[in-house]
């Protein structure tokens, strides 16, 4: 093979004396393309979006292994449903709406179609980072969305102090969401988060490779329904599974107020806490309320997009009626928050369902959560979102 | 190996580097927020 003539040489980047070859401008192109390559191997396959062990691991860091099943329900949906119904929310949405109990119940209306629910409901989530997780929604493309709202929810921070809060890693977006970033880094972060798909899931994808690099042993996924109240009292409190059931049945059996913040207190008192923290509050509750403004834009954002959306006021327990001294709770708050969300949804001409009377106290687990034999709730919820969708 | 081919295999195993570097680093960084302990709901 004949040897380049020096001008050539000399012209071409690749030749001898174009310097060393590590500082070469095509020494970086090629890198920046390998760097697409093995972000694509990498986010768009099993090895970040396959099972894992971390996922099911539980204990204080439940939220982090959430916000990973929620990332891989929008960017690794399973399966091709002629609708697909995408949740928003938070623990509410979490515990009430199991995905396949609200696909058979979509079956049983519209049995000619293949509905898949994605719940993207995550603990603790408040409504700013609801508005940043709705940002993502255009990776899933849903046919309806759905935002399950709280009364609590709106006197709330619009978001947790920066660290804290479950959507740290999912902010993405130019623009600040509804509390503006802490500082130029927490932006830098966000823009990288937005253009970037391996830095924007690089906590997942170095928990997904360790685990299987270390076999790290995977405890299993939790049920996904529980065939008896009894069952899901052992899943949620172990040891104490039998005197949060005994303390159940008192209430059951005896009924008031005080039996249930009792059933309370030996189930879940941190819950109790806050529920009476709450209703202490004086947090006022107007439009320009921090999670008020949040709803206001979350809402905004869903109108502006292509698929349907409905605010859905989730049940409250209405255990809470008894409490007309507002120990446990604010009275009239409720009402209150209910307008104010449909007065934001009807300026977007966004539909309201209002769900807050459908279920009786015993299907909820505290003051807050829907969770056990829901089919009330998943029927009629099945219907409202076909109604809209169908509109 | 003619230079020219010793000087494209040098600028693939560089870019290579470069890229593997630039991968672990952005997974294997510190810095993991802690992501809202939530023990109890």
């Amino acid at each position: 093979m004949a040897e380049p003539s020096a001008p050539s040489a000399a012209a071409s980047p690749t030749s001898p004396a174009a310097g060393h070859p590590g500082r070469s401008p095509v020494t970086w192109l090629l890198a920046l393309a390998l760097v697409v390559v093995f972000d694509g191997a990498i986010t768009r396959t099993s090895l970040l979006w396959g099972p894992t062990a971390f996922e099911h691991s539980g204990g204080v860091r439940l939220v982090f292994p959430q916000t990973y099943q929620v990332a891989r329900k929008i960017y690794a949906p399973a399966g091709d449903p002629d609708l697909r119904v995408a949740l928003l929310g938070n623990s509410r949405v979490v515990l009430a709406v199991r995905e396949r109990r609200l696909d058979r119940a979509f079956a049983a209306v519209r049995p000619d179609l293949e509905i898949a629910t994605s719940n993207l409901g995550i603990f603790g989530s408040f409504l700013g980072e609801t508005e940043m997780l709705a940002r993502h929604l255009g990776a899933l493309d849903p046919d309806v969305v759905v935002l399950a709202l709280g009364a609590p929810d709106l006197i709330r921070e619009a978001t947790h102090p920066p660290g804290e809060g479950p959507m740290d890693l999912l902010q993405i977006g130019f623009r600040d969401g509804s509390v503006a970033a802490s500082g130029v880094g927490e932006k830098i972060d966000r823009w990288l988060r937005t253009v970037w798909p391996l830095y924007r899931f690089r906590e997942f994808a170095r928990e997904a490779i360790l685990d299987r690099l270390l076999a790290r042993p995977d405890p299993g996924a939790p049920p996904e329904e529980f065939a008896t109240r009894e069952e899901l009292f052992a899943h949620l409190y172990g040891d104490r599974a039998d005197a949060v059931a005994a303390a159940f049945r008192s209430w059951q059996t005896q009924g008031g107020l005080a039996r249930y913040a009792r059933y309370l207190e030996t189930a879940s008192p941190g819950h109790l806490v806050r529920g009476k923290e709450r209703a202490q509050s004086r947090d006022p509750l107007t439009r320009e309320t921090p999670s008020v403004v949040a709803l206001d834009a979350l809402l905004a954002g869903l109108a502006a997009g292509d698929p349907p959306a409905i605010l859905v006021l989730m049940p409250e327990n209405p255990i809470l009626a008894e409490d007309v001294d507002g120990d446990f709770h604010r009275p009239g708050l409720s009402a209150r928050a209910a307008g104010i969300a449909r007065e934001l949804a009807a300026s977007h001409g966004i539909p309201v369902v209002d769900a807050r009377d459908w279920l009786p106290a015993d299907r909820f687990l505290d003051f807050d959560h829907p969770i056990f034999e829901l089919e009330e709730l998943e029927r009629r919820l099945a219907q409202e979102i076909l109604n809209v969708r169908e509109r | 190996m003619s230079a020219n081919a010793e000087r494209v295999l040098k600028i693939g195993l560089y870019a290579l580097l470069y890229a593997s570097a630039i991968t672990l680093l952005v997974i294997f960084a510190p810095g993991d927020p802690q992501v809202f302990i939530y023990q109890e709901f």
